[in-house]
């Protein structure tokens, strides 16, 4: 009997080792969890992918393109987005632009318009923050908006061969 | 003794031609803090690609008015993923985290599709939310470190899909940033010029 035990014992070790790695891996969430989701398709494109500013004097300023709605905003997916627009410094090897609501000596500034109001370059665009650039953009819907480029007032450090770079980013959101 | 041995192995080979994990979406494993067997990069699924997990969303075969299949996490798509198929998105755009308390883990994954026509490189950030929902708070800076990106640099082939896990692991002696609090997710492409787009998911914590 004890035997028999035994073997079956081993028997059912061996079923055992055979099913647990057929267990498919799932999130580990722990008890009382509850985690749930909205399946909507997130989506949003711009039609232009630069703002070359090229050289511009001390104080200086310079509109986006020729035209006041230089860009157009649409929203791709399936579901009404706000859309934030932020900045970062401009940075070279040999200097920094720093980004700010108001230009200033090393601190650059850029504006952009508000889309829904249809105001010209009244919002400074932040590292955070935002301004918001639409605070609700239906799905398949389209908005037009343009930047208006401040120069720092002075230079302080200056190497015109030292292009500086930096981004201006569009994050969408659900509002 | 002999019958009771011989059912318990009939019951064994049931739950294994059967199966026995846990359901899918709202699991309750128990309480494990590890990487799943399945993260991107670990285990792929489909074609394997560098960096990620490569599959195509579940189609609308079989779709009910207003959702269009469901994910193996339990998420119903309420889009058809072959109209958008030519668009880059993300999906789910909010994740809820209910009755989360000290040393608890919840993961989901974001799915992040590329529409264009070669691969993309990816990359995928934790956000303090500068507007969070009405009744939630940003998170604090020092609870950043609780969120963990499986994947933070996803290469996606093009017309495709990955699937990135975000984890909150919240260590059992921390406090919450407040009852309700909300992070995000952002994914943007690598390579975009000085104009970058950049797609955000909500995640809304609620305490227990």
């Amino acid at each position: 009997m004890r035997k028999r035990i035994v073997t079956l014992g081993l028997v059912l070790a061996l079923l055992l080792a055979m099913v647990l790695p057929a267990v498919p891996a799932l999130a580990l969430n722990s008890a009382e969890v509850v985690i749930t989701a909205e399946g909507e398709c997130l989506a949003i494109t711009n039609t232009e992918a630069s703002f070359a500013v090229g050289i511009i004097a001390e104080g200086g300023t310079k509109k986006w393109g020729d035209s006041d709605t230089q860009s157009l905003v649409t929203n791709a997916g399936n579901v009404t987005v706000k859309v934030v627009v932020t900045g970062t410094d401009l940075v070279g090897t040999a200097s920094t632009w720093v980004l700010a609501d108001t230009a200033a000596s090393m601190i650059y500034a850029i504006s952009a318009n508000d889309i829904g109001a249809g105001t010209l370059y009244t919002h400074a665009i932040l590292k955070s923050g935002g301004p918001t650039l639409v605070a609700s953009l239906g799905s398949a819907a389209t908005g037009q908006w343009s930047m208006e480029f401040y120069a720092p007032t002075a230079l302080t450090e200056l190497d015109a061969a030292d292009p500086l770079t930096g981004t201006v980013t569009l994050t969408a959101s659900t509002p | 003794m002999k019958k009771i041995l011989v059912i318990l192995g009939i019951l064994v080979l049931i739950t294994s031609l059967v199966g026995c994990g846990y359901p899918e979406g709202i699991s309750n494993p128990p309480e494990v803090i590890d990487v799943p067997e399945e993260t991107p990069g670990e285990v792929p699924k489909g074609t394997e690609q560098e960096g990620g997990e490569t599959m195509v969303l579940p189609p609308a075969e079989g779709a009910t008015q207003g959702t269009y299949g469901v994910t193996e996490e339990g998420m119903t798509l309420t889009f058809d993923p072959d109209e958008y198929v030519d668009q880059t998105y993300i999906t789910p755009s909010v994740v809820h985290i209910d009755n989360f308390y000290p040393g608890a883990t919840g993961e989901f994954p974001i799915y992040i599709h590329n529409g264009d026509e070669e691969a993309s490189t990816f990359i995928v950030t934790v956000l303090i939310p500068d507007n969070p929902r009405e009744g939630f708070v940003a998170v604090s800076e020092s609870s950043l470190r609780w969120i963990i990106i499986t994947d933070s640099s996803p290469v996606v082939a093009p017309k495709t899909s990955t699937k990135v896990w975000v984890s909150l692991q919240m260590p059992k002696d921390a406090v919450s940033p407040g009852p309700k609090w909300e992070f995000w997710t952002a994914v943007q492409k690598t390579k975009q010029g000085f104009i970058a787009v950049r797609l955000a998911t909500r995640w809304l914590v609620t305490m227990k």
